[in-house]
């Protein structure tokens, strides 16, 4: 009797968990919510500089301009092969608005656990509220080359100075 | 009724095929071991001046070793199956012919670019490449020759016998595989960015020759276990149904294209990594499970290769999918996962080859030390390199980097990374003698007609 059972059962399983999958009902997409609008390159580097140069430390990391925009500010972020750029300097527990633009390739920005995909001429707009302490992690999830693995982003959460 | 596989009493004209398709599997091995050997010199202090070949050789390397070591030497490993599984006749034989000249002409062709140093490399996911002509045209090749050689088992797939249809239902998904391939490949706009068409080219066959690699697994738990036990890891209609579960899912992994949106968008990238959570991890559950039963009620003979075996590829690969649910996103834990469950296949091929098909070919084996030993030294020593890189990868050490981009600055992660080089040591010890004894048996000649 069992010997019958088992092997339909798990026929059965299966059949509904492809069907389940064929036609995306199996959960698992992990999307960050994005608004879109296109821009042209040279603009956006233009409001990249604008940022640069009101927020700037003055310091850089791994040669990546470091920047501490203000609370609830829009930040434009530039990726390109293989940095995010600026490195952000963030107050804890507050809302920001990322502008994020790839120049040269498709990326992906994988921000916390969700990601949103890349395209050059299209900013995706996230918006990023801060914990407490410590690192937001920001990191490129679509291959994009040889060292795709080293392009990882800086959110620091540093409290008010 | 006896459901168990027999692979007695091949042709004369099998026989040389199976010779072919085992040569091309376990010679791939070993090229990709001496390439492994070229890019730990290419990465030595002063060595490296002296070699005559520039900066992207280590990657071409890389490139190259990772085709053979994982795609080819499983690919092949299914064409020798597809051998001693396809029902005798002329037709399949002729076809069989032509599968493996067209097996071993890929191989011929990708290797190419990687030795005369051309082509930029590309470490996309699942099958890496080498962008130069040849390498493409060399892995097509090669895809379309272990296709005819599984367009044989078609009829296979109404067989009794749960080897003979799990080897039938690994043919039907690899051809869904190649589908994936072609359709990817087909809708990628022209013009797309090199390592973008790379990554998504592969993308869904790549998920799909994952099940594909689970049932060769299986196929090895099942002739094993028929060997040693005297019956499969379950009852003969369970068996049948674990290897029906997996095809179905990747008879219908095509579809993705139709369902799962734009394939260069996000979507369709984490629609194919759900199937690994959704389609995957059942019957080999099921199966493997199992065979624990079976391996606690004995006879454990740990003298025994089939044995040998089955137990250490059962535990390889349940801490490396136990180990794929607690991945990070880019750190050195998704190496691990992936090392230790395909050493569990591997494992598994090692025993089927040294139990099932060199006898098949008149080619004995023994029981030595030797043998003995390739299963621990390879299977404590793939356990080993992983639970080294879980424990990097748990502090953060990124993957795929070397050197200084590895970021070894607390005892703990070079303490880990150093656990990987002990465990790889070691594996590497145990399949140099595995090459070493299959090979050396294989190459011997005069012995296909089974009376050595």
């Amino acid at each position: 009797m069992l010997k019958g059972f088992a092997p339909l059962a798990l026929l059965a399983a299966t059949a509904i968990l492809a069907l389940g999958w064929v036609m995306g009902r199996t959960g698992g997409l992990d999307v960050l919510p994005a608004e879109t609008y296109k821009a042209e390159p040279s603009e956006f580097h233009g409001r990249h500089l604008a940022l640069l140069a009101a927020h700037g430390t003055g310091q850089s990391l791994d040669g990546i301009p470091v920047v501490r925009p203000p609370a609830g500010s829009d930040i434009p972020v530039l990726a390109k092969r293989w940095e995010f750029s600026p490195a952000l300097e963030l107050e804890p527990g507050k809302t920001y608005r990322l502008h994020l633009l790839a120049e040269d390739t498709v990326h992906s920005a994988a921000i916390g656990e969700a990601e949103v995909l890349l395209t050059p001429g299209e900013v995706r707009v996230v918006t990023l509220t801060t914990p407490a302490s410590g690192r937001v992690r920001l990191q490129c999830a679509e291959y994009c080359g040889l060292s795709h693995t080293k392009m990882i982003g800086s959110i620091e959460v540093v409290a008010g100075k | 009724m006896d459901h168990s596989w027999k692979v007695d009493g091949l042709s004369a004209a099998r026989r040389a095929e199976l010779r072919g398709w085992a040569l091309l599997a376990i010679g791939s091995l070993a090229v990709a071991g001496l390439l492994a050997l070229a890019l730990g010199l290419s990465r030595t202090p002063k060595v490296q001046d002296w070699l005559p070949w520039g900066p992207h050789f280590f990657y071409r390397a890389l490139v190259t070793h990772v085709v053979l070591s994982f795609e080819v030497w499983f690919l092949a490993a299914l064409g020798a199956l597809s051998a001693m599984a396809a029902p005798p006749c002329p037709k399949g034989d002729a076809l069989g012919r032509v599968a493996l000249i067209l097996g071993v002409l890929g191989v011929v062709l990708l290797l190419i670019p990687a030795l005369a140093d051309q082509g930029e490399p590309s470490l996309n996911n699942y099958v890496p490449v080498v962008g130069h002509p040849l390498f493409y045209i060399g892995l097509g090749v090669h895809a379309a020759g272990v296709a005819l050689a599984c367009l044989r088992l078609m009829p296979v797939l109404r067989s009794p016998v749960v080897a003979r249809f799990g080897i039938a239902c690994a043919g039907l998904a690899y051809l869904a595989a190649l589908a994936c391939f072609l359709i990817a490949w087909a809708l990628i706009p022209a013009g797309t960015d090199a390592d973008l068409f790379n990554e998504r080219v592969f993308w869904g066959g790549g998920h799909v020759l994952q099940l594909v690699n689970t049932m060769i697994l299986m196929i090895a738990w099942q002739a094993l276990a028929e060997r040693h036990f005297g019956a499969g890891p379950v009852p003969a209609g369970l068996g049948r149904a674990c290897f029906a579960a997996l095809a179905l899912f990747a008879a219908v992994s095509p579809l993705i294209y139709l369902t799962g949106g734009d394939v260069l968008g996000l979507e369709h990238r984490q629609v194919f990594t759900r199937l690994l959570w959704v389609g995957l991890p059942l019957p080999p559950l099921v199966m493997g499970m199992g065979l624990a039963w079976k391996l606690v009620q004995g006879p454990r003979d740990w003298r025994s290769p089939a044995f040998l075996s089955l137990a250490l590829s059962l535990f390889v690969f349940a801490i490396g999918g136990f180990a794929g649910f607690f991945l990070g996103v880019a750190d050195t834990r998704t190496p691990s996962h992936y090392h230790a469950v395909i050493g569990g296949v591997q494992l598994g091929l090692m025993g089927v080859v040294l139990v099932n098909l060199l006898p098949a070919l008149g080619r004995s084996i023994g029981t030595g030390r030797g043998v003995r030993l390739q299963f621990h030294l390879y299977g404590w020593g793939q356990l080993v390199h992983a639970l080294g890189f879980f424990l990097a990868g748990a502090a953060g050490v990124p993957r795929k980097t070397t050197g200084i981009d590895q970021g070894l600055n607390t005892l703990w992660k070079k303490v880990s990374m150093g656990v990987v080089g002990m465990g790889t040591g070691l594996a590497v010890l145990g399949g140099i003698i595995f090459v070493w004894m299959a090979l050396s048996r294989l190459l011997k000649r005069g012995e296909e007609d089974g009376n050595a």
